[in-house]
């Protein structure tokens, strides 16, 4: 029987400087456009999948303003009929003039119904997949997918708005707790990407897109602002969360290492899959990076970040990495470690409520306040 | 189909139940010829990157059995790969029989197409809530010449299928026994809508109808879409497809979603018991509760992705799963739904309302992280109340017959809990007020909760071992909360609405005034019964119609008897704030 106690935590990646391979895969056979050894950025078109069918309608009633038997009888074409697109579909004579409704797209008449529509079966687009990180594509999956290779300072954080862009570092705040003003930004920072500390206001977030940043940092936003961090075009990165007060410091203290270099920001997030994290990457010319490898078990001496209150967000380093059960403020009953924190501290942790920040350095953001 | 194969004498057998946030393993053994509770162990669900196999969390929890239990149980081969030892070997390693349930799969998505049903027909097909399904679309063969398909019109069939690629078209008709015009019409759609998928992933069609309509549409189908087909005799046996459509509905869940799951083969190599869906076999369990004790029972499920409410009496089994209805990533959704005082409100404490939405919506994010101080326990078990009112908000409004009670509200004799939000929840009063507040039952119930989350293990058993059933029972598997009497009617805060008296087993008597608007408590440990007198107020009722007093005999729990005499439906003052004082003040009457 196994008895050697070991607990696999979550983990991010917060490292100076690591090696990440990536899988990319199609959902179903398709074509690749990119070779071995191939150099990517996130937003290169790696692999599409086969074209699909969809459906298309052309509302033929709500186009000439008619009632649906009026409009069915202007109707040129019948179910099974194929047409090309800017072919006529629908044509209301008048006594001046004759009006067209010509199909937006080729495809085939599927059916039409009685409220005087046309249904379409088109072609569209298969699945296009892109790198998602900037790097080498080490491996091909023939049809189905590749592996690409980053080398450099890399950064996961909690939330993201979807977007990705590449764009020079720039911090606006030298302290992970600060705040920044929508006056900080002006045409210095256009094409940035901005590190604004603890967190934005909306008229932070709109001031950011007037001066057409191409990303903002930040360690969280109120939950009634990620409607309209969704909305901008540019990327939105929070290292924390909703509820974090201050950028944690080992991550503010890449970010602040490689002020003014270029970083490529893939602000990936979809909450039913908590392991798709966002991530910046700061590239690095370096041959011998480690590779970073998933699934470790905790050890004594792992940089974590705790995620429940009262102590949510604080960063320290595990001192036992089994310390047993013990029952929480709440009255809950967890398995947990012990956890140091940057002031000595000692704190007894659910595996469940830390992740490991792995290839983090260092506890205190240099020139920050403690978080 | 599950559940047919258990190990018949099987002496010990271990549990998982993947779902979709964690994955639990219980071990039980036989114990001088009866079956006991040994250990449990928890671990995450692996479904995702980097695992992405539900291999490696069971492996994990019963990993964590083992060290609760000092029992190897799992046995590794040469290249390195550990699966359950099985049967039980000489030195009492191992186990007799391996059983799985689990509930982390997507639902399956149907479309369901019929002609006019007669209302026995439509109540058949209430079976379709019981199998992880989420119906997309519902459309009436077109009969008539104005070709509209129920309330829709053909497009909107289209962009249905377009936007949502369901796994099943679901044909109903019970009165045609030759294809009409519109039957001709469905197939001829169903071509068009082929065109739509690719030819390996069409939907599987299921005819349910008389036999000679059957035999038409499958000879026209079957070279296109996977069929299955439900032989029905006539309108007037409308009822009787509820069986054949379930065990079709479960062979395709098996099919479209479990067997697809990474890693499902090779844990199915590991037990001769087909892996089951947690639903299924829950709803077993408590059908045989409800037979056995000839009792109505209600039973809650709050999942982290999927909730589950069955209502069980000796003639009915209704079991109606909510997918994506839950306290795991789905919460923000929750949030946007209901609204936040929904779920504020019945968070005590002064936690300022933004803060609170930070935090669930962290927990949405997090939804493994266990709440480590109070407020964020309360907010988790306030979600928890959120959830269960939207899983029980449409089923209440049309109550079976024996389960409405004063006012339409429900009545019942047991209330089950489960889920880890009710199994988790320190304090049993917590868990009992929790199940109270959400549910809000009128007269006479007994609460229990699923401590250790054996439900869905019992039913599973219950085919083959029934004895192993009744010994867990016996042990109380089950947590008894308690006893609550609802006092309902006319009630005014602060007014005398009930006098009780409880009269203990040596004579001693005790007696109570009750008044309007109060929660109150009374301990009477698990195994315990007293007798206990009610006396309501003129037209207040316990149950047994306004004003009418009783005697009764009312078993124990650890929370012991409480008498709600808040009202139905429960009164809220006007401000959050106010609100929020008055979830303290119940808290506290029931020692949560």
């Amino acid at each position: 029987m196994e008895s050697f106690r070991t607990h696999v935590p979550e983990e991010v990646i917060v490292s100076p400087c690591v090696r990440v391979r990536r899988e990319r895969m199609l959902k179903a056979l398709g074509q690749l456009f990119v070779r071995i050894g191939q150099f990517v950025h996130p937003h290169d078109v790696v692999a599409k999948g086969p074209e699909r069918t969809a459906v298309r309608l052309v509302d033929v009633a709500e186009e000439f303003k008619l009632k649906p038997k009026a409009a069915l009888k202007t109707i040129l074409v019948e179910p099974g009929q194929n047409v090309k697109e800017q072919e006529p579909l629908a044509r209301q004579s008048g006594l001046f003039r004759r009006k067209e409704l010509l199909a937006p797209v080729s495809g085939r008449v599927m059916e039409i119904d009685a409220q005087g529509r046309v249904v379409l079966q088109v072609m569209v687009e298969g699945e296009t997949l892109r790198a998602g990180l900037q790097g080498k594509v080490i491996n091909l999956m023939p049809r189905y997918g590749v592996v690409i290779e980053s080398v450099g300072a890399f950064v996961q954080g909690v939330w993201g708005n979807g977007r990705s862009h590449v764009g020079i570092l720039r911090l606006l705040v030298s302290a992970p707790d600060e705040m920044v003003s929508p006056e900080q930004f002006d045409v210095s920072v256009r094409g940035n990407i901005v590190v604004v500390g603890r967190t934005a206001s909306a008229e932070v977030l709109e001031a950011a897109a007037r001066a057409r940043v191409h990303g903002l940092i930040m360690a969280s936003l109120r939950p009634e602002l990620l409607e309209v961090a969704e909305r901008q075009d540019y990327a939105v990165v929070l290292t924390e969360g909703v509820v974090g007060t201050a950028i944690a410091a080992p991550i503010f203290d890449i970010l602040r290492r490689h002020n003014g270099h270029e970083a490529v920001v893939h602000a990936a997030f979809h909450p039913a899959r908590p392991r798709l994290r966002p991530d910046i990457l700061i590239p690095l010319q370096v041959e011998d990076a480690p590779l970073f490898r998933p699934g470790r078990p905790l050890e004594a001496g792992d940089v974590v970040r705790l995620l429940a209150p009262p102590l949510l967000g604080k960063v320290g380093k595990v001192r036992d990495p089994w310390a047993g059960l013990g029952v929480l403020e709440s009255g809950v009953e967890a398995q947990g470690c012990e956890v140091e924190l940057p002031d000595g501290s000692l704190h007894f942790v659910p595996f469940h409520a830390l992740e490991r920040l792995s290839g983090a350095e260092t506890l205190e953001a240099e020139g920050g306040s403690e978080v | 189909m599950f559940g047919d194969e258990f190990v018949e004498g099987a002496e010990s057998f271990l549990y998982a139940d993947i779902g979709t946030a964690w994955t639990r393993a219980v071990l039980v053994d036989q114990v001088e010829g009866r079956y006991q509770f040994v250990a449990r162990g928890e671990a995450r669900t692996t479904l995702e990157y980097p695992t992405a196999n539900i291999v490696a969390g069971v492996q994990e929890a019963v990993r964590e059995v083992e060290r609760a239990s000092s029992r190897a149980l799992l046995i590794t081969d040469s290249e390195g790969d550990s699966r359950v030892l099985l049967p039980e070997d000489e030195d009492g390693d191992g186990v007799d029989a391996f059983l799985v349930t689990t509930s982390a799969f997507r639902p399956l998505k149907l479309v369901v197409f019929s002609t006019e049903l007669p209302p026995a027909a439509r109540a058949a097909l209430s079976v379709l809530h019981a199998l992880y399904t989420e119906i997309v679309g519902t459309f009436t063969v077109p009969d008539r010449e104005n070709g509209r398909w129920g309330e829709h019109s053909v497009a909107d069939l289209f962009q249905t299928v377009d936007r949502e690629r369901p796994d099943i078209m679901l044909f109903v008709a019970f009165g045609e026994t030759e294809p009409t015009p519109g039957v001709e019409h469905f197939l001829h759609v169903l071509q068009a809508l082929n065109n739509l998928y690719d030819v390996r992933q069409r939907p599987t069609v299921v005819i349910v109808a008389q036999n000679t309509l059957v035999s038409h549409m499958v000879a026209q189908i079957e070279t296109m879409n996977p069929v299955e087909r439900v032989v029905v005799a006539g309108e007037e046996d409308a009822g009787d497809v509820r069986h054949p459509l379930a065990e079709v509905m479960e062979k395709l869940l098996h099919e479209r979603r479990l067997a697809r799951m990474p890693g499902f083969g090779a844990l199915q190599a590991w037990s001769e018991t087909p892996v089951q869906p947690t639903a299924v076999a829950q709803a077993r369990t408590i059908g045989l509760l409800a037979g056995q004790l000839r009792r109505r029972l209600v039973f809650v499920d709050v999942g982290g992705e999927h909730s589950h409410l069955v209502m069980a009496d000796a003639g009915l089994v209704s079991s109606i799963v909510r997918p994506g209805l839950g306290i795991g990533f789905r919460l923000q959704e929750l949030l946007e739904r209901v609204g936040p005082e929904a779920i504020f409100r019945w968070v005590p404490g002064l936690l300022p309302e933004r803060e609170l939405a930070g935090l669930l919506v962290h927990r949405s994010w997090y939804p493994l992280v266990p709440p480590a101080t109070r407020d964020a326990l309360w907010l988790e078990q306030a979600a928890g109340r959120a959830v269960l009112q939207e899983l029980v908000a449409e089923p209440f409004r049309h109550l079976p017959e024996s389960f409405s009670g004063a006012n339409g509200h429900l009545t019942c004799d047991y209330i089950i809990g489960a889920g880890g939000v009710i199994q988790g929840a320190p304090e049993p009063g917590q868990a009992l007020l929790l199940l109270l507040d959400a549910l809000q039952p009128t007269g006479i119930v007994h609460m229990m909760r699923d401590r250790l989350g054996l439900v869905p293990a019992l039913g599973v058993l219950s085919q083959t071992e029934p004895e192993a059933v009744a010994d867990l029972l016996a042990q109380h598997v089950l947590e008894s909360l308690g006893t609550v009497v609802v006092v309902s009617g006319p009630i005014q805060s602060g007014k005398e609405v009930l006098q009780f008296r409880m009269i203990h087993p040596d004579g001693a008597t005790y007696t109570v005034t009750v008044e309007g608007g109060r929660l109150y408590r009374e301990y009477l440990e698990p195994g315990l019964r007293l007798e206990l007198e009610l006396r309501p107020a003129r037209k207040v009722d316990v149950g047994l119609g306004p004003g009418q007093p009783v005697r009764i005999q009312v078993p124990g729990g650890t929370v012991g008897l409480v008498i709600d005499a808040r009202g139905r439906p429960l009164p809220w003052p006007d401000s959050l704030a106010e609100q929020r004082r008055q979830v303290q003040e119940w808290l506290f009457d029931v020692g949560g």
